[in-house]
């Protein structure tokens, strides 16, 4: 009777077999085809839970108040994790891990400032990443920011990125993007 | 005696006695082993990368333009060995490309802050902010995707124009892919 492989269940004959060369070969080829097939199949097809939304238009944001960036378009949605007409202010995490967060913001300024604040929050409190800028001063127009970080969330989690300033007049964002990949359980 | 291919899969040779069964059986759970191990690297590579996120919060005292590696002593996951806590560096354990995010905060003085990610030594990644006589600390955030072979350092460093305290600090790493043979 032929035996298996412990891992794999290859098939091989063992000595009180009839003696059938080809046919043995053969059997032990095809089995390691179909597993190799099948798992390379499973592994290049799994798809990393993405979520990435971009602003659809300027934004403006009140002087002293934090306030979540808002999204109306979607870019990528592996997980169902975007909902830019329901839920415009953040992405929802369908499974727990850890996740890469990229956020991005180009904001106008029209006056001198002491302080913007760019952040990233989970479930619009704790702070995943923030980052500061100050010393702002009129004769900038304009100015970026990206922040990432890599933070474990529980599904159902939402991410949302907010901008606290003290301008003297009302800020526009201009763009913000907000990317969420799931990098390990 | 059998012989071996490059992989491990074992296979008589003309002065072998016969025995076709054993032989095969040999040559099944060589490939069985080899393949299962590399379905299991695979899975690993796609599911569960190397990542860290390590925090530090005591005060770190700077002296103006004297840049200084920072330290943490929370370790908040590390799926990888990158990270003993307390220590002032990941380690990497699997080579490959890493996106890798640092931030310091910094208390509430003027001057220029500095932060900067160091692979292996070398600045990856760095980012400077000027802030006014302002009365509110400031955090400054650094990013990069560098390559790190095994027993590369990745530390963050903090630095101003002016003496002051860095508090809270963050670093984090994962393996977005590598080239570790199967």
């Amino acid at each position: 009777m032929p035996g298996t492989t412990a891992n794999r269940g290859y098939p091989y004959p063992t000595p009180g077999d009839p003696t059938n060369v080809p046919g043995d070969i053969q059997k032990l080829a095809e089995a390691v085809n179909d597993d190799v097939q099948a798992n390379l199949a499973t592994v290049t097809g799994t798809v990393r839970a993405i979520g990435s939304a971009r602003s659809s238009g300027n934004q403006a944001i009140l002087t002293g108040v934090e306030t979540s960036l808002t999204y109306g378009i979607q870019l990528q949605d592996t997980d169902n994790m975007v909902d830019v007409v329901g839920n415009p202010t953040v992405i929802t995490t369908r499974q727990a891990g850890k996740y890469w967060v990229h956020a991005l913001v180009s904001i106008s300024t029209t006056a001198t400032w002491d302080n913007f604040v760019f952040r990233i929050r989970q479930n619009n409190s704790t702070s995943v990443v923030v980052s500061d800028q100050e010393f702002m001063s009129t004769n900038q127009t304009s100015f970026d920011f990206t922040i990432s970080s890599l933070f474990q969330f529980a599904a159902g989690d939402t991410i949302n990125a907010t901008v606290l300033h003290n301008s003297p007049s009302t800020a526009i964002i201009l763009a913000a993007q907000l990317v969420a990949v799931r990098m390990a359980s | 005696m059998p012989a071996n291919t490059s992989r491990g899969y074992s296979y008589p040779v003309y002065t072998d006695p016969a025995a076709f069964a054993p032989a095969m059986q040999d040559l099944a759970q060589d490939i069985d082993t080899d393949i299962d191990g590399i379905l299991d690297n695979m899975g690993d590579a796609l599911n569960t990368p190397p990542s860290a996120r390590a925090t530090g919060s005591g005060n770190i005292a700077l002296a103006a333009g004297v840049g200084q590696i920072v330290g943490f002593d929370t370790e908040v996951f590390d799926n990888g060995g990158l990270y003993t806590n307390p220590d002032n560096k990941f380690t990497i354990a699997v080579e490959g490309l890493y996106w890798i995010s640092g931030s310091v905060l910094f208390d509430t003085n003027s001057g220029i802050r500095l932060v900067q990610v160091a692979v292996g030594g070398q600045v990856r990644g760095e980012n400077i902010r000027q802030r006014s006589a302002a009365t509110t600390s400031i955090t400054v955030e650094a990013h990069c995707l560098a390559y790190c072979s095994v027993g590369t350092q990745i530390q963050l460093a903090a630095s101003s124009t002016v003496a002051c305290t860095a508090t809270t600090r963050i670093l984090t790493a994962t393996r977005m892919t590598g080239t570790t043979a199967l």
